[in-house]
C-alpha cells in the first residue's frame, strides 16, 4: 500500500524558514504547546542552571535547619573571623556563623521576593487587563496613575511606610508589591490591546460570548507569556529591591538574616572583613542572576516560533 | 429586489422579504489627537451602504484594499455598531439590540475569517474551540457535543480524530475549515465570508471553495463572500456588489456585472485582472488608473472616483461638461443611458464588455 | 537521485547569451526537526532579455532558490552546486566580488515596499546610494540619477518626490521605487520576488506595465517569481514550475498553459478560477496539501495528491528527472508526462461530476494518508478513491493495469465505471 515515506508520517515539522509557511497534513503525535516549551528551555545552558540554583536555593531555605550547624543567634566566642572548618563563611561582629545566617536568610529573599511579586502581579493583570480590554475612560485613568506612581521614588515609599506600619518584611512585602504592579499593568495592558484585536477573539464576539469569558477563557491565556516571563525576573528584582531597604534599614530589623542587612552590617569591613560583605553579597547577585536566567530562558522558549 | 438569474444555474427563489437588509449603513472612524484624545476628523470607512441578501443566496461583495468592504461585512453583524443606519436581520432590528438578545441573536449569523493563522486561539484544542459555542449556548451534554463537534469536523472535510490537536498543528487550509466548521456550529442562517480563501495556495482554495458552496446547496445557507480576488467570486456569487471609498458603485445579478458593468472603476477593476491564458492575455486591452486611492478621511468631493476615473478623462478631453462629477454625488440607480440593467452609481455610465 | 542536465535555452533565444546558469543546486536550513531541504536539484537558465516565471506555491522553494542567487541569506546552507553568472560562480566568490556583483549587475525587487525601504532615508537619497556606491557618482550626481529612474518608473513630479520618504508613498509608489532603486544601475538582471502580491490588482497592473516597460528600456532579463499564473501569462517567455524544492515542469510560456505535461502544473490550472469563466464550471483542487521539505515523499514528491500516479508502481519509488517531453525545450518531471497529451483542463474538469465526490475525497485522502493506522485496502490507490457510498468500481483495479484510456479527462464519463474525483 502506498502510505507515503514513514518519515513523512511523523510529527508535523513547523519549517518556517526560507520564507515557506509550514504545510505538511501529517500530524503525528499530538503536540501540546507545553511540551515544546520544556523541550526548548530544556536546551538553553543557562536557564537550567539558574533554575537548578533556585531550586537548591528553596531545597536550601525549606531545609535550613538540618543544613545549618548553629542558628542565626548563636554566638560564639570568635568575632569577624575569616571563613574556616568551623564556619564555612566565618563569623561576624557580634560571633554569629555567617553560613547559617545566609542560609536562613535564602528563606527571607525568597519568601519577600515571591510574596510582594504575586501581590503585584494581582494588582497590575487586573488593572493591566481592564485597561486594555475596555479602553476609554478605565484606560486613560488607570494608565495616568500609572504614570503618577511611576514618578513616585519607591525608596521614599518605602520609608513612609516603614514609618507607618514598622520596619518588617511584611512592610517591605506591602512596598514592593505596591510599587512593582505598575510594569506589570503595563505589560498586560499592552497585551490585551493588541490581542483584543485578533481574529479569534472577534471570533468569540461574534459566537455571541460574555464579555468575561472572552477575558478570561481566550485573551489571558494568550497574554500569560510575557506575565510568566515578567513575572520570574521580578521576583529576582524584587529580592534585588529588598536588599537595598534591608541595607537603608528600612526593612526586617536584626536579627533577622535578611541579605541586604547583613550587607549593610558589614559595609564598614571591608579592608579587615571582606567575608561579611562578600558572602551575603554573593547571595544576592547569584540568585537575582539565576531569576534573570530562567527569565529569560523563558521567554525565548515560550517565543511561539511555532506558527 | 433580486433579478432572476438568466445563466444556466439554480437561482434560488426569493422570498418576499430579504434575509438580511441593511440600509444606509455609515461608519466613522474618529481620528483621535491631543493629551486628553479629543476627535480631531473622522475617517469614513463606509460611508452610505445598502446591502440585501436573501435566503441561500451569495452576495459578493468586492473592491480593493480601503474601500470598507471588511467594515461593511462586520458592520452587518454588528461587531462593530453602525454610526448610522440600520440592519435588519429576518426583519428585527440587529444594531440596536444589547446583551442576552443580541447574544442570542448571533446565533443566526456568523462570520469566517481572512487569517487562518489568527483566527483561531492558539491555546485551544480545535475540539475546545468547536464544543464552546455549543456548551455555551445550547447547554449540551458532554457525549452530545463530543458527538456534534465530530460531525463538524467530517462536514468540512477534517478527520475528527484530531480534536485534541491545536491549530499551529494543522496547515492554512485545514485551519480555515475549522474556522467554518465553527462557524457552522450554531447552525446559523447567513454567514459573512471575510476574504476566507485569500490567504490559502491556490491549489487549496479550490477545495475550500468547493466545500462553501458544497455547504450552502446541503444546508441552505446565505453568504455574504467579501473579497478582491473578483475570479473567485464570480464563482461563488449569485449577485456582486462593487465598492470603492466607502460606497457601492454598482451592485447587479453576476453577470451582468462581469458581462456587461456599467461603472468605469468596475470596468478598470476587471480589466486589471490577469487571465491564466497566455494569448488572451496579451492581446487584452487594459484599462489604467492613475494616481493614488485618495484617503477616507478626505474623500473626494461629487463622484469618490473622480481623481483616478479614466472615462472623466475621457470626457473632458472629448470636451464633455463634467462639472456633475465634482459637484454631485452620484446615486446609485438604474440608469437606461447607460445601457445596464442594474443599478451603476455614476452620471456618465456606460457598459463595456471588458472580460 | 541524479538530475537532469539543464534545460537548454528555448528556441529562437538560442543565439543570445546565457547569462546566468543555475546547476544543481542543493541548499536548505538545518531547523530544529531535521534539515529542510528548501532547493533540492535546480537548474535553469536565464538568457539575456527575457523573462523567465518560477511559479510555485508555498513550500515550493521558489523564493529561497531567487535569493540564494545572490547570497542574501546567511543561514542558507548550500550543499552542492553552482551558480554561474556570465561564467563565474556566484558561490565560490568572495563576498567583495559578490556585493559588486549585487545592484550592479544582479538587481532584486522585494514583495513588500513598506519594509524593503528605508524609513529614515529620503527615497531619492536611497535610489541614488546605488549609483553612488557602484558608480562613484557624487551627491549632486547621484540624486539627478534617481529623479531620471522616478521619472521612468512613471512617478509624477520625480524631483519633488525625490526628497519625500517611503512612508510617505503608497503602496504601488513605493513598489515603483523599489523597481527605481534596482534599475539605477542597468543591471543585466532583475530578480522579482513576488513584486506584485501584495498590492491591489489596479496597482498591479500598473508596476507590471512599469516592469514590461523598464525591461525593454534597459534590456535586462527578468526572473519573476510569483504564485500567480496570470501575471505569468501576461509577462512571461519561459516558465519553471517548482513543487518540493525542485522544478517539475519547464517550458514556453505557451507550452506551459497549453501543452501541459506535469499533473501538478495542470492540477493547479484546473483550480483556478478565471474571470472569463461563466461561473459555474467545477475547480478542481488538488487534494492535500504540499509536503514537509524535511522528510519528502518515497518517489515523485508530488505522487501522494496526484490524480494519475500509477501507484503501486515506479511513481512512488522512482523519483522521476527532468527530462524532454514535447519539442524543443519542453520539460517534465513525470514518469507519464507523454499520456497528459491526452487530458486538457476542460476534460479535467468536465469528468468531476459533483463537487461532493471532490470533497470526500479530500476527507478519504486524508485519512488514508495522514491515519497510518488505518489498513487500506490492497488494490486502492492513494488518490484513487472509494466514493463514500461504497460502491465496487471497476474502474478500481483496472486502473493499476491498464494505460491511459481510464484515466479521468480522458473522454471517458463516469458511467464508464471510472471513478470521479
Amino acid at each position: 500500500m502506498t502510505i507515503v515515506d514513514p518519515g513523512a508520517a511523523a510529527a508535523a515539522p513547523p519549517a518556517a524558514t526560507g520564507g515557506d509557511a509550514p504545510t505538511t497534513d501529517d500530524l503525528g503525535e499530538a503536540r501540546p504547546l507545553r511540551a515544546d516549551v520544556w523541550r526548548r528551555f530544556r536546551r538553553n545552558k543557562l536557564a537550567m542552571v539558574g533554575l537548578v540554583f533556585i531550586l537548591l536555593l528553596l531545597l536550601a531555605a525549606i531545609f535550613a535547619p538540618l543544613i545549618t550547624p548553629y542558628d542565626i543567634t548563636d554566638r560564639t566566642q570568635s568575632f569577624r573571623a575569616p571563613p574556616s572548618s568551623e564556619h564555612w563563611f566565618g563569623t561576624d561582629a557580634i560571633g554569629r556563623d555567617v553560613y547559617s545566617r545566609v542560609i536562613f536568610g535564602a528563606r527571607v529573599s525568597l519568601r519577600i521576593g515571591i510574596l510582594a511579586t504575586v501581590l503585584s502581579l494581582l494588582i497590575g493583570v487586573s488593572l493591566g487587563a481592564i485597561a486594555g480590554f475596555f479602553s476609554g475612560w478605565s484606560d486613560t485613568v488607570i494608565s495616568r496613575i500609572i504614570d503618577v506612581f511611576l514618578a513616585i521614588p519607591y525608596i521614599v515609599l518605602a520609608v513612609a511606610i516603614a514609618t507607618v506600619f514598622g520596619k518588617s518584611e511584611n512592610s517591605v512585602i506591602l512596598v514592593l508589591g505596591l510599587t512593582g504592579w505598575l510594569a506589570m499593568a503595563r505589560i498586560v495592558r499592552s497585551s490585551f490591546l493588541s490581542l483584543k484585536n485578533l481574529e479569534y477573539v472577534e471570533a468569540a464576539h461574534a459566537l455571541g460570548f460574555s464579555r468575561a469569558r472572552i477575558m478570561f477563557r481566550h485573551i489571558l491565556p494568550n497574554a500569560l507569556q510575557p506575565i510568566i516571563v515578567y513575572g520570574t525576573i521580578a521576583v529576582g528584582s524584587a529580592i534585588l529591591a529588598e536588599a537595598a531597604l534591608s541595607y537603608l534599614s528600612v526593612g526586617p530589623q536584626d536579627p533577622t538574616p535578611a541579605w541586604g542587612l547583613m550587607v549593610s552590617q558589614g559595609k564598614g569591613l571591608l579592608s579587615n572583613a571582606p567575608h561579611l560583605l562578600f558572602f551575603p553579597g554573593a547571595a544576592i547577585f547569584l540568585t537575582v542572576l539565576a531569576f534573570v536566567f530562567v527569565g529569560d530562558g523563558l521567554r525565548d522558549a515560550l517565543d511561539p516560533k511555532l506558527k | 429586489m433580486t433579478d432572476v438569474a438568466t445563466e444556466p444555474q439554480d437561482a434560488p427563489v426569493p422570498p418576499s422579504a430579504p434575509l438580511l437588509r441593511a440600509e444606509g449603513l455609515v461608519k466613522e472612524f474618529p481620528i483621535r489627537g491631543g493629551v486628553f484624545s479629543r476627535t480631531v476628523g473622522s475617517v469614513s470607512a463606509v460611508a452610505g451602504v445598502d446591502i440585501s441578501v436573501d435566503k441561500g443566496e451569495t452576495l459578493g461583495l468586492v473592491g480593493e484594499s480601503g474601500c470598507g468592504k471588511s467594515t461593511t461585512g462586520r458592520l452587518l453583524l454588528n461587531l462593530i455598531r453602525p454610526t448610522a443606519g440600520t440592519v435588519l436581520f429576518d426583519g428585527e432590528p440587529i444594531n440596536v439590540m444589547r446583551g442576552r438578545q443580541l447574544a442570542s441573536m448571533r446565533r443566526r449569523f456568523q462570520i469566517v475569517f481572512q487569517d487562518p493563522y489568527a483566527s483561531l486561539n492558539p491555546r485551544m484544542t480545535v475540539g475546545a474551540i468547536l464544543s464552546e459555542p455549543l456548551k455555551v449556548h445550547l447547554g449540551l451534554k458532554e457525549a452530545e457535543v463530543a458527538e456534534r463537534v465530530a460531525d463538524l469536523l467530517r462536514t468540512v472535510g477534517l478527520a475528527p480524530e484530531h480534536t485534541n490537536r491545536f491549530p499551529h498543528e494543522f496547515s492554512g487550509g485545514q485551519r480555515q475549515r475549522v474556522g467554518i466548521a465553527r462557524a457552522l456550529a450554531l447552525e446559523p442562517e447567513l454567514i459573512v465570508l471575510d476574504e476566507p480563501v485569500s490567504a490559502l495556495d491556490v491549489s487549496i482554495q479550490a477545495g475550500v471553495v468547493n466545500l462553501l458552496q458544497r455547504l450552502q446547496d446541503e444546508l441552505g445557507l446565505a453568504y455574504v463572500f467579501i473579497a478582491h480576488d473578483l475570479s473567485v467570486v464570480r464563482h461563488i456569487s449569485d449577485r456582486v456588489s462593487v465598492m470603492y471609498l466607502g460606497k457601492i458603485v454598482e451592485t447587479g445579478p453576476r453577470r451582468e456585472i462581469y458581462e456587461n458593468p456599467g461603472h468605469p472603476y468596475t470596468q478598470a477593476l476587471l480589466s486589471a485582472i490577469p487571465l491564466p491564458d497566455p494569448r488572451r492575455e496579451k492581446t487584452r486591452e487594459r484599462i489604467l488608473l492613475t494616481g493614488d486611492v485618495p484617503s477616507p478621511a478626505n474623500p473626494p468631493s461629487g463622484c469618490r472616483f473622480r481623481t483616478r476615473c479614466w472615462r472623466k478623462r475621457e470626457l473632458d478631453d472629448a470636451g464633455v461638461d463634467t462639472a456633475a462629477c465634482v459637484e454631485d454625488e452620484p446615486l446609485l440607480q438604474i440608469r437606461s443611458e447607460s445601457g445596464a440593467e442594474h443599478p451603476v452609481a455614476c452620471h456618465f455610465a456606460k457598459t463595456v464588455a471588458v472580460v | 537521485m541524479v538530475d537532469a542536465p539543464a534545460p537548454a535555452p528555448a528556441p529562437g533565444l538560442t543565439d543570445k547569451d546565457v547569462l546566468l546558469s543555475m546547476r544543481h543546486l542543493r541548499a536548505g536550513f538545518p531547523t530544529d526537526d531535521g534539515f529542510v531541504r528548501a532547493v533540492d536539484g535546480v537548474s535553469f537558465d536565464v538568457v539575456r532579455g527575457e523573462v523567465l516565471a518560477i511559479v510555485g506555491e508555498s513550500g515550493s522553494g521558489k523564493s529561497v532558490t531567487a535569493m540564494s542567487i545572490l547570497g542574501l541569506q546567511p543561514t542558507l546552507e548550500v550543499a552542492e552546486g553552482e551558480i554561474l553568472w556570465k561564467g563565474t560562480d556566484l558561490l565560490t566568490m568572495s563576498e567583495e566580488q559578490r556585493r559588486a556583483v549585487r545592484g550592479k549587475e544582479i538587481a532584486m525587487i522585494f514583495q513588500d515596499p513598506l519594509t524593503a525601504l528605508n524609513p529614515v532615508h529620503s527615497v531619492g537619497r536611497q535610489i541614488g546610494e546605488m549609483a553612488r556606491i557602484h558608480e562613484g557618482l557624487n551627491k549632486k550626481q547621484s540624486f539627478e540619477r534617481a529623479v531620471e529612474m522616478l521619472d521612468l518608473v512613471g512617478i509624477p513630479e520625480a524631483r519633488k518626490r525625490a526628497s519625500m520618504f517611503p512612508h510617505e508613498f503608497s503602496g504601488g509608489m513605493r513598489q515603483r521605487a523599489m523597481i527605481a532603486m534596482a534599475i539605477t544601475c542597468k543591471p543585466d538582471l532583475l530578480i522579482a520576488d513576488e513584486p506584485t502580491t501584495a498590492l491591489d490588482v489596479t496597482v498591479q497592473a500598473q508596476v507590471l506595465e512599469v516592469l514590461v516597460g523598464i525591461k525593454d528600456e534597459i534590456d535586462s532579463a527578468i526572473i519573476l517569481i510569483t504564485h500567480d499564473l496570470g501575471v505569468v501569462a501576461g509577462l512571461a517567455h519561459r516558465v519553471m514550475v517548482m513543487y518540493a524544492g525542485r522544478p517539475i515542469e519547464t517550458g514556453t510560456t505557451s507550452e506551459i498553459f497549453y501543452e501541459t505535461r506535469h499533473p501538478y502544473t495542470l492540477g493547479l490550472l484546473a483550480s483556478l478560477p478565471r474571470l472569463d469563466d461563466v461561473g459555474d464550471e467545477p475547480l478542481v483542487p488538488i487534494v492535500g496539501s504540499p509536503p514537509s521539505l524535511i522528510r519528502k515523499p518515497t518517489g515523485c514528491s508530488f505522487h501522494p495528491r496526484c490524480r494519475f500516479a500509477h501507484v503501486p508502481g515506479n511513481c512512488e519509488t522512482d523519483d522521476p528527472n527532468l527530462r524532454l517531453v514535447a519539442g524543443d525545450s519542453h520539460m517534465a518531471a513525470c514518469h507519464y508526462a507523454e499520456d497528459l497529451a491526452d487530458v486538457s483542463i476542460d476534460s479535467l474538469r468536465s469528468s468531476i461530476d459533483i463537487a461532493a465526490d471532490t470533497e470526500l475525497a479530500d476527507l478519504e485522502v486524508a485519512a488514508a494518508i495522514y491515519l497510518p493506522e488505518d489498513e487500506p485496502e490492497e488494490d486502492a490507490v492513494v488518490a484513487d478513491v472509494a466514493v463514500a457510498e461504497g460502491a465496487a468500481h471497476p474502474g478500481v483495479t483496472d486502473r493499476a493495469e491498464g494505460g491511459f484510456d481510464e484515466w479521468p479527462g480522458s473522454g471517458h464519463g463516469p458511467g464508464d465505471g471510472e471513478v470521479n474525483r
